[in-house]
């Protein structure tokens, strides 16, 4: 183990990595910060920038650009009320406050060290429960892995979508799209419509971009948005507005804790993320406030809280997806996209067949976060002009990007054309409140899906009680079902209570 | 009668797709459903269909959640559908020209094109950015990626 650990050290602390990781967190924090763009977006655009990088330095700057955008979304939220991400919208409850106090500068730094301490936090758990989990994973067979995937995606099929039904209707549809090209134990060929472009399946990344990227200013065209607009920053006397004082950051040091571990409890299950991670951080910290009516005017626990509990999911989020090979959130699907492109197969053979690298990812995340103190300071400086890019120019250039990132991974035009396909079809996916995310996951998860239930019907015989026999696979197939049947009573009750 | 007639038409849609799936597109494209290859599509569609009917019912007895409002960040006007069509439409040629007239006059076209689309009408920062990205994008992925950009058949003729 020692061994291992330094080899991971010797291969991750490297000067070039620590380069990467830092210009993941300050492309993040600055596409975060800019309203109309999120990380994930930012991410898919990445990945295609990182193809011939090593995977270590291609992974610590995608995860560092994931961190990043969680905390730039603050930027926007605390400066002008209009959160750059949907996770940083419980920020802005007490963040914007702050700032027509002319205390912007505190807020925003009391949100960076939140942030930060949640990332450790959450990074920490990463590395403790990951080799465990993993060691457990191992002892699964085809028939418990099928059965773990299906709960999995019945879980995640909530991610983005109006309804329980829209969320399984678009995981299916992203089952039956991973089905397209060479069958993964035949190599016949399905739906390849004789098409040699599509023999080896949907391109991911040009998908990708297109469900989440194209799609999405579409979307925005069709909503309409309201350019965001530098106001002049309203002036404290107060020699302290600006920087967060040693009594204010031990006063809130409590509720960062209690929701670095709600953070990361909710990034450890899939299907829950970081906009409930953040308003769940919020609530738990007015209601254990001594001072609740306070929240909402600008009171500090009301940013620290949301802050900590957003940034704890990312760490905590990559435990379901090293360990099991299962992506809990969009950016975490993304993520795991860009593993893939990079050679590596997320799940529990991870830990085995690349420790040094999973290793040395760990010890580069928690490095990171201390960059996390550093590079986003300028932002606050320069948070209001650059917040507020109009989206007229900023989206051709998005778009732009989109094509030459479907293209620039494989050198396939045939890519941008797929790439365009899934933008319009993302953007008629949100149109029917259907949900991408939740497609786009089991796009990923469909191959895994699918050998998995194949080799365990082949130890059967063909018989598919081998599900319900082995306990563990019954289990997994029972909460699946349970998992359905609890969210479609759910909606039924709310929609009553309506 | 039908309470929410867009998730009726998506229902009855769904359906009607996973049933030209299952007579012609999986046989044909796939193999016999009761073969190993097919397992999984079948299922799969088998599955839609299933849900699709499902949606289909419960638009018939259940009426649209009305929206709560727009979010703070989207409360501006919205472009018309034959804009949005147009932004397509350009993404679109872009996609299928690349292959033409090659990376630099393809984006530049589609660059100016998109930015009047949004409403931008001075030249200078149009082409500013759109040279600017156009710049960035080649020497990120010609210059320090090593991954080439289309040059287009055309430009290739006009360059021999």
């Amino acid at each position: 183990m020692l061994e291992t650990l330094a080899v991971a050290a010797s291969q991750a602390l490297t000067l070039t990595n620590f380069f990467g990781a830092a210009l993941g967190i300050f492309l993040g924090s600055l596409l975060g910060a800019i309203p109309g763009l999120n990380g994930t977006m930012a991410i898919a655009l990445l990945i295609p920038v990182t193809y011939t990088w090593s995977p270590l330095f291609a992974i610590a700057m995608l995860v560092g650009c994931w961190k990043g955008s969680v905390y730039g979304g603050s930027i926007s939220a605390v400066l002008l009320n209009a959160p750059g991400t949907p996770e940083a919208a419980a920020t802005a409850l007490d963040g914007y406050p702050l700032t027509k106090q002319g205390k912007a500068g505190k807020a925003l730094k009391m949100a960076l060290y939140a942030s930060v301490i949640g990332a450790i936090f959450s990074d920490g758990l990463l590395m403790v429960a990951s080799p465990p989990i993993a060691a457990l994973a191992l002892m699964f067979g085809p028939a418990e892995l099928a059965m773990l995937i299906l709960f999995a995606l019945v879980v995640v099929a909530d991610t983005g979508a109006k309804s329980q039904l829209k969320g399984l209707i678009s995981t299916a549809l992203g089952m039956l799209l991973a089905t397209v090209g060479l069958d993964p134990i035949t190599t016949q060929q399905r739906f390849t419509f004789g098409s040699i472009d599509l023999d080896a399946g949907i391109g991911l990344l040009a998908m990708l971009i297109g469900l989440l990227v194209m799609s999405e200013v579409l979307v925005q065209m069709e909503e309409g948005w309201r350019e965001a607009h530098a106001e002049a920053m309203v002036k404290s006397d107060d020699p302290n507005a600006s920087r967060v004082t040693w009594p204010e950051l031990k006063g809130c040091l409590g509720t960062i804790f209690r929701s670095s571990i709600l953070g990361s409890f909710c990034g450890a299950l899939p299907g829950v993320g970081s906009i409930t991670a953040a308003f769940m951080g919020y609530d738990q910290a007015r209601r254990l406030s001594k001072h609740p009516e306070r929240f909402g005017k600008g009171e500090l626990q009301g940013v620290a809280a949301p802050e900590a509990a957003n940034n704890a999911v990312c760490g905590a989020g990559l435990i379901p997806l090293v360990t099991l090979g299962i992506p809990g959130a969009l950016s975490a699907a993304v993520i795991m996209g860009a593993f893939m492109i990079h050679g590596l197969a997320p799940g529990p053979m991870l830990m085995v067949e690349h420790p040094e690298t999973i290793y040395g990812l760990f010890m580069l995340l928690i490095l990171s976060d201390f960059f996390m103190l550093i590079i986003p300071l300028p932002l606050m400086k320069l948070g209001q002009w650059v917040v507020a890019v109009p989206r007229a120019y900023l989206f051709p250039v998005i778009l732009a990007l989109c094509v030459i990132g479907a293209f620039g991974t494989h050198q396939n035009l045939f890519d941008v054309k797929v790439m365009v396909f899934f933008g319009v079809v993302g953007y008629l996916m949100k149109k029917w409140e259907l949900s991408p995310a939740a497609l786009l996951i089991a796009f990923i998860l469909g191959p895994m899906a699918e050998v998995y239930l194949r080799q365990a019907l082949k130890i059967s015989g063909g018989d598919p009680s081998i599900f319900v026999t082995k306990p563990l696979a019954a289990l997994f197939l029972a909460l699946a079902l349970g998992a359905i049947v609890w969210t479609l009573l759910r909606n039924r009750r709310s929609k009553k209570t309506a | 009668m039908i309470q929410n007639r867009m998730d009726f038409k998506l229902g009855v849609g769904l359906a009607v797709f996973c049933v030209f799936l299952l007579v012609y597109l999986i046989p044909k494209h796939v193999g016999p459903l009761n073969e190993a290859d097919a397992l999984m599509p079948t299922l799969v569609t088998g599955f839609i269909l299933l849900l699709g009917l499902l949606l289909a019912v419960q638009a018939i007895r259940r009426p649209a959640e009305k929206q709560h409002g727009a979010e703070s960040h989207s409360s501006g006007q919205g472009s018309r559908w034959y804009t949005i069509a147009f932004v397509v439409l350009i993404m679109a040629a872009y996609a299928w020209l690349l292959d033409i007239t090659g990376f630099v006059f393809t984006s530049l076209g589609a660059m100016v094109a998109l930015f009047m689309v949004f409403g931008v009408k001075r030249w200078l920062p149009i082409l500013a950015i759109s040279l600017g990205t156009l710049g960035g994008l080649y020497l990120c992925f010609d210059i320090m990626l090593g991954a080439p950009l289309p040059v287009g058949t055309l430009v290739e003729t006009f360059l021999e």
